[in-house]
C-alpha cells in the first residue's frame, strides 16, 4: 500500500531540496511516473524486515589507517583550469545573501 | 587463448604496426559505432614507443602493449572526462585513478575515453550526451550499458580490453549484448579512488576483454588493496596462474547452482541456449543442482531505491562553480538550479529527484531504510547459496538486445532489464558474462556468480564454460 502521495506540492519541494529546476511539462511527467514507480516498488512491503539489521557493506567497522605526513599534490593548475569563474586564488559565485 | 597469442605476438612482432592497424579499424568504423568520447592518441603513441623499446630488451610489464580503452567515469590524468554528460563536458581529469595508474605501470597503452550513459543511468547505451552506442554485432541494435563504450570497443576490436564499471549491471549487460567477456568484482577488491560516483555502496569497476584470459590478466593489473579507497581489501591472488592452470578435468570437482527463478519470464530462446550449457557442463562432470532465489522479485525495487538515494547524494557536487558546464543566475541557489537543469539528462534528473524524495525526512523510513533492510535478504539468500555450491549459473539478460528505436523508455519497464544482475550488486558479490551462443547474429551472455572475494573460483567457472563453447 502507497500512504506516500505524489502531488505537484511534493514535486516543487523536491525540485527546491534538489536544486534542479524543472519545466511545467517535466512537473507534470515526473508526478506521473513518481506515483506509478513507487507503487510498483511498494511491493517491498511483504518482505518481513522488522528484525533485520541495516544493511553494511563489508564486515569490517571503522577502518582507520594511521596518521601519515600528507603527500603535496603535483598538480594544482590541473584543478584550477576547471574552474570557472577564477578571480587571483579564488572562485567566483554569485550573491548568497 | 587469444588474448595470450596476442601478447606472443606483440612480444616478437612490431607494436607500432598493431597500433596504427588499431587506429586504422578505429577511423574507419567509430564513426559509426560511436564508442568513443575522447581518443588520446598522441599519449597513446608516445606510450607505444617506450614500451616496444622495453620489449626489445625484455622489461616490459604485464600488460606489455595491449591498447586498452577506459569507460568515460574514470579518471586519466589531462584527458577529458565527461561521465558521458554535458554537465562535464570540459572536465580535464587533474589525476589518475589508481586503476589506471596500475594499467599505465605495467605497460597497458590507454587509447581513449568509452561513451556511457549518462552519469551510469542506462542500461541500453542510448542516454549519452554524446550520442547513442550502436552494437558492433548488429548497428541497428543498442549495445547495451552503462558501459556501452567499453563493451563496444573490445567487440569491434578497437582495444583489447577495457575497464568498464558495475553498479547493477553495467559492465555485464553490455558484455552480453556485444559478445564480449565483462567481469564485475566483488565489492571492494578493486579500487574506486578516481571513478566517479555513481551508488557507493554497490559500484565498482571491472575488465572487459574477448576471453577468460584477458580478464583475468586485467584483474590481476587492478585488484588489490588501495590506501585512498578504505572499503580495499589485499588479494594476493594471481588469477591468471588460475586460468593458465585449470585443467579440463577440473570441471569435476565443480558444484554449481542454477535458480529456477532466473529462468522465469526470459526469452525463450535464451533460455534454451544457457539450458544447453549447463548441460554440457553436466555431461563433463560438474555437479548441477537446483536451488530457488526466493526474493529476486524484491531485486528491482530494493536496487532502485537504493541507487537513487546514494545517487542523489552523490551529484550534489555537480554546481558548475568548481569544475563543469555552468549557467549563471541572479544568486547561489537560482545559479546551481540553472546549472543542473541545463547540463542533466531526463534519467539522471529522474533519479536525482526520486532520491531526493525517498530520504527526505517523512519518507526515509518508508523507503530508503525498509529498502536497506530488505538488502539483507538477498545477501542471505546467496549466501545460503554459496554455503553448498561453488558457482551460480544463468543468463545474464532476459532479452536479446533491443533494436534502436524500439527500446521502451517507460521507467519501471526500462529498470526491469537488470532483475539478472542487480543482486550481484547489492549482494557484493561477484559475477560475470560471456559469450556463449547466438541468435540471428545477436549474441547470448551466460552469467555465473560466485561468492564475495571468490574471483578465483568465477574465473575457474568462466574458463570451463569457455572450453565448453569449444574455445581454446
Amino acid at each position: 500500500m502507497v500512504e506516500t502521495i505524489i502531488d505537484g506540492k511534493i514535486i516543487e519541494r523536491v525540485s527546491e531540496i534538489a536544486r534542479l529546476r524543472l519545466s511545467e511539462i517535466e512537473k507534470e511527467k515526473f508526478e506521473e511516473e513518481f506515483e506509478r514507480i513507487l507503487k510498483k516498488f511498494s511491493i517491498i512491503d511483504e518482505i518481513k524486515v522488522g528484525e533485520k539489521e541495516l544493511y553494511y557493506v563489508v564486515d569490517n567497522v571503522n577502518v582507520l589507517r594511521k596518521d601519515s605526513e600528507s603527500k603535496p599534490f603535483n598538480n594544482i593548475n590541473g584543478i584550477k583550469n576547471n574552474f570557472n569563474k577564477i578571480e587571483d586564488e579564488y572562485i567566483i559565485v554569485p550573491r548568497n545573501l | 587463448m587469444f588474448t595470450k597469442d596476442l601478447i606472443e605476438n606483440l612480444s616478437c612482432g612490431s607494436l607500432e604496426e598493431q597500433f596504427h592497424k588499431k587506429i586504422e579499424t578505429i577511423q574507419k568504423k567509430d564513426n559509426e559505432i560511436n564508442s568513443f568520447i575522447t581518443l588520446c592518441l598522441e599519449d597513446a603513441e608516445k606510450s607505444s614507443k617506450i614500451i616496444q623499446k622495453k620489449i626489445n630488451d625484455g622489461s616490459q610489464g604485464r600488460l606489455s602493449g595491449l591498447i586498452i580503452s577506459i569507460k568515460d567515469n574514470i579518471a586519466v590524468s589531462n584527458i577529458r572526462m565527461t561521465c558521458g554528460s554535458k554537465a562535464l563536458e570540459n572536465y580535464i581529469a587533474p589525476y589518475d585513478a589508481t586503476i589506471i595508474n596500475s594499467i599505465k605501470k605495467e605497460d597497458g597503452i590507454i587509447i581513449g575515453k568509452c561513451n556511457m550513459d549518462e552519469f551510469a543511468c542506462g542500461s541500453d547505451g542510448t542516454s549519452s550526451y554524446f550520442g547513442l552506442t550502436k552494437n558492433p554485432r548488429n548497428i541497428d541494435y543498442v549495445s547495451g550499458g552503462s558501459s556501452s563504450g567499453s563493451a563496444a570497443s573490445v567487440a569491434a576490436d578497437f582495444a583489447d580490453l577495457s575497464i568498464g564499471s558495475d553498479t547493477g549491471g553495467s559492465i555485464r549487460c553490455p558484455a552480453s549484448f556485444c559478445g564480449v567477456y565483462g567481469l564485475k568484482p566483488s565489492y571492494g577488491l578493486v579500487s574506486r579512488y578516481g571513478v566517479s560516483d555513481m551508488a557507493m555502496s554497490m559500484e565498482g569497476p571491472g575488465p572487459f576483454a574477448k576471453d577468460t584470459y584477458g580478464i583475468a590478466l586485467l584483474l590481476d593489473v587492478i585488484a588489490g588493496k588501495d590506501p585512498r579507497d578504505t572499503m580495499t581489501v589485499d588479494s594476493n591472488n594471481s588469477y591468471l596462474s588460475v586460468v593458465e592452470n585449470y585443467r579440463y578435468e577440473n570441471i569435476k570437482n565443480m558444484k554449481i547452482a542454477y535458480a529456477k527463478e532466473f529462468f522465469e519470464g526470459i526469452d525463450e530462446k535464451i533460455k534454451n541456449i544457457i539450458l544447453d550449457k549447463i548441460g554440457i557442463l553436466e555431461s563433463q562432470g560438474a555437479k548441477i543442482e537446483q536451488v530457488s532465489l526466493p526474493n529476486i522479485k524484491y531485486v528491482i525495487p530494493i536496487y532502485y531505491l537504493i541507487v537513487f538515494s546514494e545517487f542523489s547524494s552523490a551529484m550534489s557536487k555537480f554546481d558548475g562553480f568548481k569544475y563543469g558546464n555552468y549557467i549563471p543566475g541572479q544568486d547561489i541557489v537560482e545559479a546551481v538550479s540553472n546549472t543542473r537543469e541545463s547540463s542533466m539528462g531526463t534519467e539522471v534528473k529522474r533519479r536525482i529527484l526520486l532520491g531526493t524524495f525517498i530520504t527526505m525526512e517523512e519518507f526515509r523510513g518508508r523507503w530508503y531504510t525498509k529498502a536497506l533492510k530488505a538488502r539483507s535478504a538477498i545477501k542471505e539468500d546467496f549466501e545460503r547459496i554459496f554455503k553448498t555450491h561453488d558457482l551460480l549459473i544463468g543468463p545474464t539478460m532476459p532479452m536479446l538486445p533491443p533494436k534502436i528505436g524500439e527500446r521502451i523508455t517507460d521507467p519501471p519497464a526500462m529498470y526491469s532489464s537488470d532483475i539478472l544482475t542487480a543482486s550481484a550488486n547489492l549482494a557484493g558479490i561477484c559475477a560475470s558474462s560471456q559469450p556463449v551462443g547466438e541468435i540471428k547474429g545477436l549474441s547470448v551472455g551466460l552469467q555465473l556468480h560466485a561468492n564475495s572475494l571468490c574471483e578465483s573460483k568465477l574465473l575457474k567457472g568462466m574458463r570451463a564454460v569457455e572450453i565448453a563453447c569449444g574455445g581454446m
